[in-house]
């Protein structure tokens, strides 16, 4: 700790604290521009200059470490002539085109100028010009140089941050200037971060330009929706339009960041898109009808099975819906429906007989050693193990922090994953892996880590029961690979010496069959890095924003609320209790049992949630067929699905910006989306259609206004117990683990054979641009990325004799697809990445459900 | 007379070849201090030399070396400053191409005290043939096993390479040098940490002047004593004067530390070309304020200098007589840090270019009165606020023009037009 | 582009312990090869190198010696700092402009003579001083610089 003294008055602050920071904590504000808490300190815009006693210079209170007895003095006459000359030199050149400047009214220079400047200028030549016209950037970001003051926030945030390194700064002294290679920034992320950190109306968003200005706008804060990392942001709305997305400085889990979906995927609220009324299928053709019958019609045709006993029905939700939403609609498929066929993805490998046990593996994973804590503090871990992910595509705000955390704390990060990603260039080691090897892979590095400790000779006193010795005998069918051995190599004593472990799984890893061994194994290695002593956590990299809730708050077959088992008649008696009502005991059938059932004939009612099973579903042939065999299909979406095309009732519900609902994150922090105006066309929320469809049934499905539903989850389920303000209207809250203590496995998990892979590997999963098949319908989202491609290693295509951008045929055992192939010189060999979010490729018909990844042969098309 | 140490071989043709410096006693400083030095006790000879930095700033070399950490864990690297981009300054060049092997065989000693095993030269772009020189030089180097592995079978390893700058002065503050050698756009660094404890690549390293290392060998040879004779105790040993500018005999000058200015310019420099009146010195590079005629009886060493609010520089001695324009001169100086501001601070960026903008209009008589306290308020709010010295150094040099020959400025205005030319 | 530059750059690349520190030296052999940095050549380099583009298009627009503009077979730099200022460089500079008919900064239309101002080219002892392209010419007059014009020009005609 150091004392000091500010402005006359004595603090006490941690060694290191920068004066800038020990100052604003008395409620000193010291002028800033190129200052940015989470960038490297720059010092160069020169605001911040203030006395320290006995030093002949001002110094930088950006940059200047506090230390014990040093006197600073803020308030001087020096100073503040200081900061007016640096204002006048920064405004000597500046164009003061404020009328015409999207900035005006939020400029930190107008800000400054107005509490720091001058009253008048003195400068009376001619000021430099870049050029008289703005550039465009690329689409969504427009540059005036003339503007800039050069603090290179938006350089420092595109490298260290984003990681993207797409902009840069050219030229020297006074013609310096911020751009892109060759003043075009075509190739970058457009994430548009450099626009939130520009403090002037230099970087601008073209998507914005000359909308508003800032009072004509209403904003709100909310929580994105495209991914599990949850970011907060702040829509501000013009006439009920989308004006922009912005995020506020160093607020939520992303701190002012957001990935490009989030920043300029938000038109998709005013999508033409949208499902307007509700339709019912008539003659084979879907006619609009009024909501009444709509239901009236649903409910004719649900009564019969709901009577037969529920057996007939099932329901498929998508994880992007809110907590209140999604626990509703399971409430009402197994309160008033009477079925437990429930599930909440329609792309994991739990589907299926193919691979049984996903969903029983899961909830081990979420007690103690899933960290619901920040994510920032879990990347604080000595070793940072991420498997099964391309972060910077799945959750590109997460790659952020990741990024920020490992350089900052330069702690051994690890990658594991089928294809490249960004991330790997800041870690200490990476392994190609496929899908389905991740099992191996957890248990090598436990096989390691005992023969490690053994050699310590701590483990077997820490294991008293010699549990250290049975895994010892594991037989690990690890591939003698070089880069196996070197990544292990890595890992492993990393792992051994670290003290805190993070591990974060990703959706690659749920695709596959091999997905329920892998997170045995994963908990098996947790359990033993625990016994060592070390603290342990786990988080998903969920690439959508609520696939948490939706699993912990019942949209599963086998699970009520709060991973309690169907059936475990105490579970039961809990919600039948609460709900008023009786329970099926039988677990329900997941989606893939529930399609088996659609194509055997046995399945009544199909009533789809927000997803859209068609394009997903990795089985593109039994889909289709299934779902055209469903007496009734329902499907419940804002926005015109593929799947609501086969539909027999359409019912339009509001999107995700009108109705309120919470939504638990990767890190199992609930934060409020809010609801920003009402719905749109006749749309209505979704909890209100589920109350209008029970009470037509003559049910009461209990209270639907999202504040009592999420009551109601507080009072029932015990991760969720207590949440109250902060959850639902604060910055959010987090929950807290399940007790449950699901048993760990008595024996070893097998470790599941490596496949013989012939041909090429086709991995799928989100681009940059994309989430899921959603974004398809953000206008802007589509300009930026409107084809779809196959990506391969350079080597690979040369062997092929194909060149970039060649238009290639994927041919799998069950269908083709037709993309442009594009080169990334990290890729590995022998595997291609195609894209799971165009609609038009129909992807899946290239996949068999047990098939992940799905082997391919490439050709010229 | 004083006998030349530096250029002593500077004089003889063709003397940059590794024969003619081994014949003349070269590398025999290098065997010394392998065999029979410590580096601590290497690092205690030249603290007791009171070596000062050649490069400008005059810190002392020793202590600057003693702040090295001695982790034996830890790389280290040494990067000799060759980038001498100060105008009115030629003196490393003369050595690079006159006599490379004597500031290879400085930074062998250098290395060797703070346990680097890789050393960079930093040499500016424009200088082709100290380019080629050093480059020769170092292929000998290596072949006599002055370089590369066990260096004259002792266990000390050391690489060298030049690393070519291409055209910006900044280059040569040395964390902008650091920033350069790593391929990013030369602009200094935060400091601290200093480069000694945090440097290229995050590692201890040292950076001196060519100069500086081209001392070692004789320091080693003739002892700190020998060396702390020449010149002021507190700043001593031969030194290197570069004269130019309106003087009849310039050139490179070896002389003693401390020699009076009046008696450089008069009587080694032959005095004003014109035969007319001397008007004005810079001492020092074109950073160092100008010296009006009246202050020449000034030692020419780092303290002394600094009495008279200028500094000793680059020893870059320019010699204006009754002829010049300080405007003219003011403007071309400030015009020459405007165009090598590297553009990241606020002050050094923003305020030379407007001083420029004015310092133009007064040049041809388009100022007014009032641009006078404008210049003046800028050189204010520059110096002192800027990031490097860079900005200092424009900022300083400009005030002392204005100072000493404010009348000279007034005239511009008053009669609207240069009255030189 | 040529192999031969290919492996020129990774000879330079192994004299740094990372590869960005090779922008520099690859962007002078780059330069050599092709006169003009062009956006493609800068390509070519961080492919090469591996590095992102905008490291190298940063070193190749930061440093005055690196030329993103086509320059002429003879770049004439003359120094006008103070040391040659005082020589009267500014006469050199105008007798130049006359000469070869051009203004300072601009290229002769037959692409032969760029003419620019530099900044002190450190050999201020024998100012007035220009390079042509690497060479230095010291002590300049009006004579000197029509024998070196003539010279260069009978250079290019052989
Ligand atoms: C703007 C600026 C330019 C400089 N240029 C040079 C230079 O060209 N050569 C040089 O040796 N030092 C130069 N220096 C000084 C260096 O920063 C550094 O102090 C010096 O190289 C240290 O070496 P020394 O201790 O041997 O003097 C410059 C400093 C500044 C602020
Ligand atoms: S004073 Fe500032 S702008 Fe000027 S060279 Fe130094 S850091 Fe760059
Ligand atoms: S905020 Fe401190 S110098 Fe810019």
């Amino acid at each position: 700790m150091a004392i000091l003294t500010i402005d006359g008055n004595e603090l006490e602050v941690a060694d290191g604290t920068l004066i800038l920071v020990a100052a604003q904590d008395q409620g000193i504000s010291i002028p800033t521009f190129c200052y940015q808490e989470r960038l490297t300190p720059l010092a160069s815009c020169r605001m911040c200059l203030i006395e320290i006693e006995g030093q002949k210079k001002l110094q930088p209170a950006c940059a200047t470490p506090v230390a014990d007895g040093m006197t600073v003095r803020t308030d001087t006459s020096l100073v503040a002539q200081t900061r007016e000359s640096m204002l006048e030199m920064l405004l000597a050149n500046h164009p003061l085109d404020c009328p015409i400047c999207d900035k005006a009214g939020e400029c930190e220079l107008q800000d400054q100028v107005f509490a720091y400047g001058a009253g008048e200028s003195r400068f009376r030549d001619e000021k430099r010009v870049f050029r008289t016209e703005d550039v465009l950037l690329n689409p969504v970001i427009v540059f005036n140089a003339n503007r800039c003051i050069q603090c290179q926030r938006c350089v420092r945030i595109c490298d260290e941050v984003v990681g993207a390194v797409a902009l840069g700064t050219i030229e020297k002294g006074m013609d310096t200037e911020v751009t892109g290679f060759e003043n075009s920034l075509a190739g970058c992320d457009h994430c548009g971060n450099c626009i939130e950190v520009c403090p002037v109306g230099a970087l601008m968003s073209a998507p914005y330009r000359y909308k508003a200005r800032p009072w004509d706008l209403t904003e709100t804060d909310t929580v994105c929706h495209y991914c599990g990392t949850g970011c907060q942001l702040t829509v501000g709305m013009r006439d009920g339009h989308l004006a922009r997305v912005r995020s506020k400085y160093e607020t939520g889990v992303n701190g002012e960041t957001l990935c490009v979906k989030g920043r300029f995927g938000f038109d998709i609220i005013d999508s033409k898109h949208r499902i307007r009324q509700p339709m019912v299928r008539r003659n084979g053709n879907l006619v609009a009808v009024s909501w009444e019958d709509a239901v009236g019609y649903l409910v004719e045709r649900v009564r019969g099975a709901v009577e037969e006993g529920g057996a007939r029905i099932g329901g498929l939700a998508s994880p992007r819906l809110s907590n209140e939403t999604l626990y509703l609609f399971q409430k009402l498929m197994r309160s008033v429906f009477r079925t437990n066929s429930i599930d909440s993805s329609s792309r994991w490998a739990s589907s299926g007989p193919a691979a049984p046990g996903l969903y029983e593996a899961l909830p081990a994973m979420f007690d103690g050693l899933y960290a619901r804590r920040p994510l920032q503090d879990v990347l604080e871990a000595d070793c940072i193990l991420v498997v099964g992910s391309n972060v910077t595509d799945d959750n590109p705000v997460t790659d952020y922090l990741v990024r920020g955390a490992v350089r900052k704390r330069r702690n051994k990060l690890f990658i594991v994953s089928a294809r490249p990603s960004r991330l790997d260039a800041e870690g200490a080691g990476f392994l190609r892996l496929l899908p389905g090897g991740e099992a191996g892979l957890f248990a090598a590095l436990l096989d390691g880590l005992v023969e490690d400790a053994a050699t310590e000779k701590s483990l077997p006193t820490a294991c008293p029961d010699g549990d250290a010795q049975e895994t010892d005998r594991t037989e690990t069918a690890v591939p003698a690979t070089p880069a196996w051995q070197e990544f292990l190599a890595g890992a492993i004593p990393a792992l051994a010496a670290a003290r805190t472990v993070t591990v974060l799984i990703g959706t690659d890893l749920l695709r596959a069959q091999e997905a329920a061994a892998a997170l045995r194994w994963l908990r098996k290695l947790g359990r033993v890095l625990e016994t060592l002593g070390k603290r342990v956590g786990v988080q998903f990299l969920f690439d959508r924003p609520n696939q948490m809730g939706a699993w912990e708050l019942g949209g599963l077959p086998n699970m009520l609320p709060g991973w309690r088992p169907v059936d475990d008649g105490q579970s039961r008696a809990v919600f039948e209790q609460a709900w008023g009502t009786s329970l099926p005991s039988e677990p329900g059938a997941d989606f893939g049992r529930m399609l088996a059932q659609c194509e055997a004939g046995e399945m009544e009612v199909l009533y789809v949630l927000g997803s859209d099973p068609i394009l997903s579903y990795p089985d593109g042939a039994l889909v289709e067929s299934a779902l055209s065999k469903v007496g009734l299909l329902v499907v419940q979406d804002a926005y015109l699905s593929e799947t609501a095309g086969l539909a027999d009732v359409v019912l339009p519900a509001a999107n995700f910006v009108e109705e309120p609902g919470t939504f638990t994150n990767n890190e199992g922090k609930v934060q409020r989306g809010r609801e920003i105006r009402p719905p749109a066309f006749e749309a209505m929320r979704n909890v209100e259609i589920f109350g209008s469809i029970a009470s037509a049934l003559g049910r009461d499905l209990g209270p639907t206004a999202a504040e009592q539903v999420f009551a109601e989850i507080t009072r029932l389920v015990p991760s969720y117990r207590g949440l109250g303000f902060e959850a639902f209207d604060g910055a959010g809250a987090f929950t807290v683990p399940t007790e449950n203590a699901a048993q760990d496995d008595p024996d070893d998990p097998p470790v599941p054979t490596p496949r013989e892979s012939r041909g090429f590997a086709l991995v799928t999963g989100d681009c940059m641009f994309h989430s899921g098949y959603l974004s398809r319908h953000s206008a802007i989202l589509e300009t930026l990325s409107a084809e779809p491609y196959v990506e391969m290693s350079p080597r690979d295509g040369r062997q092929l004799g194909l060149s970039e951008q060649a238009s290639v045929i994927v041919r799998s055992r069950h269908g083709e697809a037709r993309a442009r192939l594009r080169f990334n010189k990290r890729f590995p060999d022998g595997v291609v990445f195609v894209p799971e979010n165009f609609a038009d490729l129909r992807l899946n018909r290239l996949l068999k459900q047990g098939e992940y990844p799905c082997q391919v042969e490439i050709l010229k098309a | 007379m004083f006998d030349k140490v530096l250029l002593k071989n500077a004089e003889i043709p063709n003397a940059h070849g590794i024969g003619a410096y081994e014949a003349a006693g070269g590398y025999r400083a290098l065997a010394t201090v392998l065999h029979e030095y410590s580096p601590d006790e290497l690092i205690q000879l030249v603290k007791d030399s009171n070596l000062r930095g050649r490069g400008g700033a005059g810190f002392p070399t020793g202590v600057k070396w003693g702040f090295v950490p001695k982790d034996p864990a830890l790389e280290k690297y040494l990067c000799c400053n060759a980038d001498e981009s100060e105008p009115g300054t030629f003196k490393d060049r003369v050595i690079m191409e006159k006599d490379p092997h004597q500031m290879i065989e400085g930074m062998v000693i250098g290395a060797y005290a703070i346990g680097a095993q890789k050393a960079y030269i930093y040499i500016r772009g424009e200088y082709v043939l100290s380019i080629e020189r050093t480059e020769a030089a170092l292929k000998e180097a290596y072949r006599k096993g002055y370089l590369g592995e066990r260096i004259l079978g002792t266990d000390f390893n050391l690489e060298m390479f030049v690393h070519c700058g291409a055209g910006a002065y900044i280059c040569g503050e040395e964390t902008a040098l650091l920033e350069s050698v790593e391929g990013r756009r030369a602009q200094p660094k935060l400091k601290p940490p200093f480069p000694v404890v945090e440097g290229l690549y995050g590692c201890p390293t040292v950076i001196n002047n060519v100069e500086t290392l081209a001392c070692l060998p004789h320091i080693v040879q003739r002892g700190a004593e020998w060396f702390r004779g020449i010149g002021p105790e507190r700043s001593p040993g031969p030194k290197l004067y570069c004269l130019s500018g309106h003087v009849r005999k310039p050139g490179l000058y070896e002389l003693p530390m401390g020699i009076s200015l009046r008696e450089l310019v008069e009587d080694h420099g032959g005095g004003p070309r014109s035969g007319g009146r001397i008007k004005a010195v810079i001492p020092g590079g074109v950073s160092a304020p100008m010296i009006p005629e009246s202050g020449l009886d000034v030692a020419m060493d780092f303290d002394s200098l600094a009495a008279i609010d200028t500094m000793l520089g680059s020893a870059g001695v320019i010699v204006l007589d009754e002829t010049a324009c300080v405007v003219r001169v003011a403007k071309r100086i400030t015009e020459f840090f405007n165009h090598e501001s590297c553009g990241k601070c606020t002050p050094c960026r923003e305020g030379l270019d407007w001083a420029v903008k004015i310092l133009r209009r007064l040049e041809d008589g388009r100022g007014k009165h009032e641009d006078l306290d404008q210049l003046e308020r800028l050189c204010g709010s520059i110096f002192g606020n800027s990031f490097c010295a860079l900005g200092d150094g424009a900022a300083w040099a400009l005030s002392a023009a204005l100072k000493h020959f404010r009348d000279e400025f007034v005239r511009h205005i008053e009669d609207g037009r240069c009255p030189f030319h | 582009m040529a192999t031969g530059l290919r492996d020129k750059i990774e000879e330079v690349a192994g004299r740094y312990p990372n590869r960005r520190s090779a922008i520099m030296p690859a962007l002078y052999l780059a330069q050599a090869e092709h006169a003009q940095l062009s956006g493609e050549v800068l390509l070519e380099v961080a492919d090469i190198l591996d590095v992102p583009e905008i490291w190298v298009y940063e070193l190749a627009t930061f440093y005055d010696m690196f030329h993103t503009e086509p320059v002429g077979t003879f770049h004439i730099q003359v120094c006008t700092n103070i040391s040659c200022l005082l020589l009267e460089a500014e006469g050199i500079v105008a007798h130049l402009e006359s000469r070869l008919g051009i203004e300072r900064g601009d290229t002769t239309p037959d692409g032969l003579f760029t003419l620019s101002t530099a900044e002190c080219l450190g050999s201020c002892d024998t100012a007035p001083v220009m390079q042509v392209n690497y060479a230095f010419h010291e002590n300049l007059s009006e004579r000197r610089i029509d024998e070196i014009l003539e010279n260069l020009r009978g250079a290019v005609g052989e």
